[in-house]
């Protein structure tokens, strides 16, 4: 049977909306997951650790004095160690060790299901959402 | 509790293959799929593809000469302008907004972005 441009286009259109619903499926059964409710808790308790909220921020904007040291070719690499050094002890604060533990699984399941996505088909998920291909 | 995991995870694997299954029937994906066999099967891309990974061998292995860097600059150019190359891309490229789509989808659901992951908090990016 030959389909008229209108009943094309309608088709087109309903396979659309239906990969969209089921994206939203999807969406809605990762939010329901343990995994996910456990990163919410974490997030909401480290967010409520104003100390280690505190210690994080200053960690961040020393790490991009350094990087921004390193662009302009004046990188002290004691300066790197003390970096890392202050990471290891700050990560260890319960509030954050707590939140990283929980994003790490969190991600451990995305990447799941995304590298699933990706494979079936044959695009990467993650570079085609990513406007400048991920983090540094 | 082990139970709910696992069924919650059962749950989600289920919906991926269910959203992969809506992705695959829309003309979008097909039209790619179409694409990338035809690309597959194009003898002169296939050929043009094999020339610059012999190249890349060569330069990996001390340099290239300068006839021969014409030569890869020359299969890059034919590459880019065969009619195959470019429909691949186009329809790669329309993957790309249909899955940014429905990534926008999941991640209005979740409050964060979903396709790029969450970023670590260490990284200040």
């Amino acid at each position: 049977m030959k389909l008229s441009n209108t009943q094309r286009a309608t088709q087109v259109d309903e396979a659309v909306a239906a990969a969209m619903e089921a994206a939203r499926a999807l969406g809605r059964a990762l939010g329901e997951s343990p995994v996910f409710q456990r990163f919410e808790a974490a997030y909401e308790a480290f967010q409520a650790d104003g100390p280690a909220r505190r210690k994080l921020q200053e960690f961040q904007s020393r790490q991009q004095e350094l990087r921004m040291a390193a662009m302009w070719g004046g990188a002290d690499p004691h300066q790197q160690e003390k970096l890392e050094r202050e990471w290891e002890s700050i990560s260890k604060m319960p509030s954050l060790a707590g939140y990283l533990r929980a994003q790490e699984e969190l991600m451990a399941l995305f990447r799941q299901v995304t590298d699933r996505i990706s494979e079936e088909i044959g695009v990467d998920y993650g570079a085609a959402c990513s406007p400048s291909g991920g983090c540094c | 509790m082990e139970t709910t995991n696992l069924d919650s995870r059962e749950r989600v694997l289920r919906r991926t293959e269910e959203f992969i299954g809506a992705l695959k029937a829309t003309s979008v994906v097909r039209r790619f799929d179409e694409a990338a066999r035809r690309l597959e099967a194009d003898q002169e891309v296939q050929s043009l593809l094999g020339v610059l990974r012999r190249f890349q061998q060569a330069q990996q292995n001390g340099g290239l000469s300068s006839s021969e860097l014409e030569d890869v600059r020359d299969a890059q150019a034919r590459i880019r302008n065969h009619q195959v190359v470019q429909e691949f891309l186009a329809a790669r490229e329309a993957v790309g907004v249909l899955f940014k789509e429905t990534n926008l989808a999941i991640s209005e659901i979740l409050g964060l972005d979903f396709g790029q992951t969450v970023s670590s908090p260490r990284c200040s990016c």
